[in-house]
């Protein structure tokens, strides 16, 4: 998983997943880590939406991988899943990360299957990369960090 | 884990409900979802049975711009409580930042408070870490009922590990103590990436 995101990592994920969701003529493509943070996406919604979708598929990702291990596969490395209008699929990425692809009908799953192959082969190693890094190294060095007395008002 | 995007001046954190089944878990997240202020809540999205049991996980993201310069943003996961879920539970806690140990304060659920902070720490312990290394509150819900240990009894039977917890007394369905106890979990989950941020820079330099 990534502990912190520098902004040239950031600029390089964003990138790829915003080429990924125009070569499969996607509505929207999130990268997140294993434990449900999206690490970047495309434009798609409110923000705490985009989180939410982000949870979500990473604890459904997690669950079928449980599975697996039951089941005595190693891994499942990818879920689809088909609305009436609306489909969504999942890669994982090594152990720790995964595109979710949202798509429509504008586009077929085998194209999303397609270009989310390739941006898979792309993105691991610079997740590989972005998993080394620390918070002082992606420019958190000369951060600092002030914390207010309370967080949420009024609750 | 705590995650920062510099490019977005982003933080994220992650605090998990934790605790018996029906311990009011589920009900803290739904009293926060109901007074917390419209941009700084998500949808609260519950995972559950017909019967209203937490199947998978309950989730409500929140915003906050507790950190000069940065959006903080605090996932709260609930776990199901049932001992079938088991697994499931320990998926929720991958990297997680801060815990909130909801008691169920009756007496009758004493050996099932005992048994789910237990299977706290073996859950912790699968992922490599233990209770001592995350901040974490004992929520002591449930005051309002008639027949309910005293907050000293449980304050011995829960904090027996080498750092001292907070106990939050609560009345989750009434909303009593929910409030200061998100405040008091994400100022700790705050205070220890500070803490942690400041010895790294210092190690560095």
């Amino acid at each position: 998983m990534i502990s912190a995101l520098s902004p040239e990592l950031g600029k390089f994920l964003a990138d790829s997943v915003s080429a990924l969701a125009v070569q499969a003529e996607a509505r929207a493509v999130l990268l997140a880590d294993i434990a449900g943070n999206v690490v970047v996406n495309t434009p798609y919604s409110d923000p705490l939406t985009v989180q939410t979708i982000g949870a979500l598929g990473a604890g459904s990702f997690s669950a079928t991988r449980e599975m697996a291990a039951l089941t005595g596969e190693e891994s499942f490395s990818s879920i689809s899943h088909q609305g009436k209008e609306i489909g969504l699929h999942v890669r994982g990425i090594g152990d720790s990360f995964l595109l979710l692809v949202i798509f429509d009908r504008n586009t077929t799953l085998g194209l999303v299957k397609l270009y989310t192959e390739k941006a898979v082969a792309e993105l691991a190693p610079a997740l590989h990369r972005a998993s080394e890094q620390t918070v002082c190294s992606a420019g958190g060095q000369d951060a600092r960090f002030e914390m207010a007395d309370t967080v949420f008002t009024p609750v | 884990m705590a995650f920062v995007n510099f490019d977005k001046k982003e933080i994220n954190f992650k605090v998990v409900y934790y605790g018996p089944p029906l311990g009011g878990k589920t009900s803290n997240l739904v009293h926060l979802h109901e007074v917390m202020p419209e941009g700084s809540k998500g949808k609260l999205t519950i995972l559950s049975t017909q019967q209203d049991r937490t199947l998978y996980f309950d989730f409500l993201p929140l915003q906050s711009e507790a950190l000069k310069g940065y959006l903080s943003r605090f996932q709260l996961y609930t776990v199901p409580g049932q001992p079938i879920y088991d697994k499931t539970r320990r998926i929720v806690l991958t990297a997680v930042d801060g815990i909130v140990f909801v008691a169920d304060s009756q007496w009758s659920k004493m050996p099932e408070n005992a048994d789910s902070f237990n299977d706290l720490k073996n859950n912790l312990r699968t992922h490599g870490r233990s209770l001592e290394q995350i901040p974490y509150i004992i929520q002591l819900n449930k005051r309002d009922l008639p027949d309910i240990a005293p907050v000293p009894y449980m304050d011995f039977l829960f904090n027996h590990e080498q750092a001292r917890a907070t106990c939050v007394e609560s009345v989750a369905t009434e909303g009593k103590g929910v409030g200061p106890c998100v405040n008091l979990i994400c100022k700790m989950v705050m205070a220890r990436f500070i803490e942690q941020h400041d010895v790294a820079v210092a190690a560095a330099s």
